[in-house]
């Protein structure tokens, strides 16, 4: 059962728990922390235990407590055996690293205060593992194992194939795993699921797990992923939630009260003049930017604008820098060297960034969950308050942030969602399997079916992952040989084949999809000017003219990984940016703006202006400018639709379209405030359905507030009802057919293949380029999707409907529109889009939904390229 | 502005008599004769050793193709104009098993066999021997010279005559992009002009072969043929094939 802490003890009561040596080292805290209160005692009586708390509430240590006390008490006593008593996972090595310092601290300033006394030691060992450790280092690891293991997610799979390693393992008490909020939303989680039970699999008593969380919802859901499923239920786990331990403070601001016809330089200006000020009235500032190009460029502003002030004193952190530039900035960072330090999102997790007094956010962090786990990042000791300022950017942003903070007040969380029945990070674990020794179908798929993300796998699901790996897909038997496993569909037993099998395995574990650069050249003198992605490479061609580093340049050539340039500025860039960096807004927070809007409106209406500004102002935590830009922009948009004679207001329980014409073109705008993961799923099935019936093309562009579908001015359609069309339709079935000949297809195939193993990145010693298991990645996915159950096939599209795109919430909103809970209004034609709409219009994500007829889209290519030949003759 | 797309269109005189088919293959009316290219059997058996496992479906899709083109055409004959198979060092299992049931296949469905040396055709002659069957450096017949396009064709000893040049080794293709810049990439046939006369580029028939995009111009000079080389690329004209959408002939390739 998964239940709730409710016994809270008190500082005596957790010292009474310890050993003297330990409670002598703990008494000189002066305070025992809310976590500490509730954890450590479940944790000394061997309870599976979920501790919720932001970062510096002294979570770790609760972790850790009990657990050191055991083996102090131990060794003590003379029992301590040379073995693994405890392992530690953490999702960062950088983050492990800490890990093993701050144990090292403590315990030699236990061991200290013993050998005071006895003239003894306690000799309890930390190590840690990672795909840093060198062959010597794990060597003596076997021969000599630490009592606590730490290590990440990968590392422990690897280990778990290994033979001589793995004699050390099968007397676990005590796993942790650290950061599991960030871990559970993703394949990297799905993934430990596994290799934890697998784990629980080969230890003949269970361990007592731990998991860590910062905060996150619903603590349920994290519990069932920590302590896994046996015989169809969860495991006991008791959930300590002190996700309010520490006081936090958030404001949001806006650089101007009117973020519509302020121009862009003057947002610039103002931002910047906020930024220093912040910067300069606090000791060390740290700003997340959401993306690495925003990173880059902020700091490259401030060193501009304020040259006195920033020289050596800021740095950049983000993922495209190299490991040791990172930990270098880190490095400054603890040791107070830094003013302030610049973030996209890889400063988010818990590594100890030291005395950092302020954390400022520019533009949304997306959900609630992010902006408190941001905010946690300052003020890191549990005396000091979290301080976090918000700079809106845009006006669609400052409701968005201004919604995120009357939820974060309110201690509305967003909802995680985390991945079912992955079938790649299955293959991988049941060649991992494998190799551990030989399977029965049924026992295996019990141990599988024990990890919270594969409780309903079906018999099904699970043979065809063992048909693909033993490569009895295909129509020749003899090719079996090729396969990775043999499967013996009589007996029910797969095993390993090949005795290449396990280093095969060890070089191509994990799930992160590598995401080459490829680094951009200038010509004539090949200087080195930044890094594009391997994908946006592909799409380019000779004369293209993209923007890198705010300058734009014109691809000339590529060769190997590097593509050359030359200046091309004064002309526009030709390469739209198809590639956004952007996080996506969470489903919750997108129905609490929708529900915003409905509400701000109604109050506009019936309450005086400085009575609504004051609302604004309290609700969101806003300075005056933000609170009045919010109110000049909804107001703006009323008036718009008063215009067309519309008295409704867009909200949750209201769905506005408009219908805007501009040159030959048609757009219906969906102000379906859903987040872009639903709006991506609607737009698609809507789009798809519509050039179905007029035998087009119909582009889409998509972003958090909506969706618009642009088709030519000559065909008209009747919106509304095609809408209501799609509510009886199988959004699933409907949703894949669309999906099927879009880029996001390709492109994921190819990670889902790596994954599974279909295609290596390392082989035979030889690590194959991006490029080159792309180049393979279209050419298979057109082979493998004549094969119906193909698994790599089914978890591209499973990858893309759950986890890429929002499947399940989308159906939420099929239901509402056809249980009449959501209305449709849709506006008379206009000519100009409304205030609400021209962001949309201007920065959503655009595709193309093809007609599904082939031959039509070779003829509306053609035509297409018949148009580009008549303009450049026109120009001529 | 209509005169200047007609220009773009207009078939030369020298145009010959062919059929494009959307399967891959090209049919000549006059020879009776279905010509392919780059079948590269055997290819997934490398691709496995390199750590590629994709599933062993090319040879049945090549069959099918087959099969549809044969149903299509009168065609008498076949003409392969190179790289049958895929691997350059010995022949591997799968390919062995495959050429044999490919000739097999010929031989059930009554049509000649005509074969063209590839870079790819190491170590073939043998099983070619005992079908009877000839491993010929190029082929004429009726102003139509076939050879696979690796080597110059200086390189050749005794070319005789010829108004058209047929080859293969390109994989060509062209990637042409949509109202919203996403490029589409289809396999092609190329037509243009070699040294005064007219020059075929078949596409491959092979599944496994991604195509050589001949827009980007990403590709590497030394790669492509010697023969292609001498020629004025964007002067060429793609003809795009789909296996679903059919067979449509684009502007010249400087336009796309």
């Amino acid at each position: 059962m998964i239940t709730f802490a409710t016994n809270e003890n008190t500082r005596d009561e957790v010292l009474n728990l310890l050993t003297p040596s330990v409670a002598s080292w703990f008494s000189n805290f002066k305070e025992v922390t809310l976590p500490q209160r509730y954890g450590v005692k479940l944790i000394h009586e061997g309870k599976n235990t979920l501790i919720s708390a932001p970062t510096g509430s002294g979570k770790t240590l609760t972790a850790f407590l009990s657990i050191l006390n055991e083996l102090v008490g131990l060794s003590e006593k003379g029992e301590l055996e040379e073995r693994i008593y405890c392992i530690y996972v953490s999702p960062l090595r950088a983050l492990a690293a800490d890990i093993e310092k701050n144990l090292n601290g403590p315990l030699s300033q236990i061991e200290e205060i013993y050998q005071k006394k006895t003239g003894k030691t306690h000799g309890i060992k930390v190590a840690m593992r990672s795909g840093d450790t060198t062959q010597a280092e794990r060597a003596k690891m076997v021969k000599h194992p630490p009592h606590i293991l730490i290590t990440t997610p990968e590392s422990l799979a690897i280990i778990l194939s290994s033979p001589i390693f793995i004699e050390n393992f099968k007397q676990i008490k005590w796993l942790i795993t650290d950061e599991i909020h960030e871990l559970a939303s993703g394949k990297r989680g799905t993934h430990l699921s596994l290799t934890i039970e697998r784990l629980q699999g080969i230890n003949p008593t269970p361990f007592v797990r731990i998991g860590l969380s910062a905060t996150i919802a619903p603590l349920e859901t994290i519990a069932e992923f920590l302590v896994g499923y046996e015989n169809n239920l969860p495991r006991d786990c008791i959930i300590v939630n002190a996700q309010y331990a520490k006081e936090m403070k958030l404001e949001l601001i806006s650089p101007s009260e009117d973020l519509i016809y302020t121009t862009q330089d003057e947002m610039q200006k103002r931002t910047y003049k906020i930024l220093d000020e912040l910067i300069q009235s606090h000791r060390t500032t740290l700003i997340f930017t959401n993306t690495r190009s925003g990173t880059e460029r902020l700091v490259h502003h401030l060193k501009t604008l304020f040259p006195k002030n920033y020289l050596d004193n800021i740095e950049a952190h983000h993922s495209s820098l190299s490991r040791e530039e990172r930990r270098d900035v880190e490095n400054k960072l603890k040791k107070g060297e830094l003013k302030v330090v610049v973030s996209s999102t890889s400063l988010e997790l818990g590594i100890d960034i030291g005395f950092v007094d302020l954390v400022v956010q520019i533009g949304s962090p997306k959900s609630v969950s992010r902006a408190l786990q941001r905010t946690g990042r300052s003020g890191h000791d549990i005396y000091k308050i979290s301080e976090s300022k918000m700079i809106a950017t845009d006006r669609d942003d400052l409701v968005e942030v201004g919604v995120m903070l009357q939820e974060a007040y309110k201690g509305h969380v967003d909802k995680v969602q985390i991945p079912q029945n992955c079938l790649d990070v299955l293959a991988q674990h049941v060649v991992g399997m494998a190799i551990q020794q030989q399977w029965k179908f049924d026992d295996a798929l019990k141990v599988i079916r024990q990890s919270y993300c594969y409780r309903n796998l079906t018999d099904k699901q699970f043979k065809s992952v063992l048909m693909y790996l033993s490569g009895s897909f295909s129509s020749l038997e003899k090719f079996r040989v090729y396969g990775k496993i043999w499967y013996d569909d009589q007996k029910q037993e797969f095993g390993k084949r090949g005795k290449m099998l396990r280093v095969l395995y060890a070089t191509n574990i994990g799930t992160i999809p590598d995401e080459v650069s490829v680094s951009v050249r200038l010509l004539p003198l090949s200087k080195h000017i930044g890094n594009i992605e391997e994908e946006f490479l592909e799409r380019l061609r000779k004369g293209d003219r993209f923007v890198l580093g705010g300058n734009i340049y014109s691809y000339e050539y590529a060769k190997g990984m590097n593509a050359y340039v030359s200046i091309a500025s004064g002309q526009k860039p030709t390469i739209p940016q198809w590639f956004s960096e952007m996080l996506p807004l969470s489903f919750d927070l997108s129905v609490a703006i929708s529900k915003y809007r409905g509400d701000l409106s109604t109050l506009m209406k019936n309450k005086s202006k400085p009575e609504v500004l004051d609302f604004i102002r309290k609700n969101s935590h806003c300075n005056d400018l933000a609170a009045t830009a919010i109110y000049n922009y909804f107001s703006d948009q009323m008036a718009f639709l008063l215009l067309l004679r519309c008295h409704v207001f867009h909200s949750d329980k209201q769905l506005v379209i408009e219908e805007f014409l501009s040159e030959g073109k048609r757009h219906f705008i969906f102000h379906s405030l859903f987040g872009r993961r639903v709006n991506d799923v609607l737009a698609k099935v809507l789009a798809a359905r519509i050039s179905h019936k007029i035998n087009r093309n119909v582009v889409i562009s998509f972003n958090d507030n909506g969706f618009v579908l642009t088709m030519s001015r000559a065909v008209n359609v009747e919106i509304k009802k095609e809408l209501f069309m799609i509510t009886n339709l199988d959004l699933e079935d409907q949703a894949r057919e669309a999906i099927k000949q879009t880029e996001t297809l390709k492109r994921k195939f190819r990670n889902v293949a790596v994954r599974s193993l279909m295609i290596l990145k390392n082989y035979m010693g030889k690590k194959r380029s991006v490029g080159r298991q792309h180049m393979g990645a279209h050419v298979m996915l057109g082979i493998s999707s004549r094969l119906a159950d193909f698994p790599v096939i089914q978890e591209t599209f499973r990858e893309i409907l759950e986890d890429y795109m929002d499947l399940k919430n989308a159906k939420l909103i099929q239901k509402q529109l056809k249980d009449g809970d959501l209305t449709v209004t849709a506006l008379p034609p206009y000519d100009l889009p409304s205030p609400f709409a021209q962001l949309l219009i201007t920065q959503g994500i655009s595709d193309v939904v093809l007609v599904a007829d082939r031959k039509a889209i070779l003829e509306q290519l053609h035509t297409l390229v018949l148009k580009r030949i008549g303009k450049i003759k026109e120009n001529a | 502005m209509m005169k200047h797309f007609k220009s773009i269109f207009r078939k030369s005189p020298k145009d010959s008599k062919i059929r494009v088919l959307k399967e891959g293959g090209v049919y000549f009316e006059s020879l009776k004769l279905l010509a392919i290219s780059d079948l590269q059997l055997g290819h997934e058996a490398v691709l496995h050793n390199r750590g590629i496992s994709v599933p062993m479906e090319q040879f049945p899709i090549i069959i099918e193709r087959l099969e549809s083109m044969l149903k299509e055409t009168s065609a008498t004959r076949v003409l392969i104009n190179g790289d049958l198979k895929h691997e350059f060092s010995k022949a591997a299992q799968q390919e062995w098993d495959e050429v044999l049931k490919l000739l097999d296949f010929f031989k059930s469905k009554k049509v000649e066999l005509i074969l063209v040396r590839g870079n790819h055709d190491n170590y073939i002659e043998k099983i070619l021997k005992n079908h009877h069957l000839k491993l010929n450096d190029y082929y004429c017949e009726d102003g139509f010279l076939f050879v696979h396009g690796h080597k110059s064709l200086k390189e050749y000893i005794g070319i005789p005559e010829f108004k058209t040049l047929v080859i293969g080794h390109v994989h060509p293709a062209v990637s042409i992009k949509d109202d919203v810049e996403i490029p589409h990439k289809y396999h092609c046939l190329l037509k243009g002009e070699f040294h005064g006369k007219e020059l075929l580029v078949l596409p491959s028939i092979s599944p496994l072969a991604s195509g050589t995009d001949m827009v980007s111009q990403n590709y590497s000079h030394d790669t492509l043929s010697p023969i292609l080389n001498e020629c004025d690329l964007p002067d060429f004209i793609p003809v795009v094939i789909d296996e679903k959408g059919g067979v449509k002939e684009f502007p010249k390739i400087r336009y796309l």
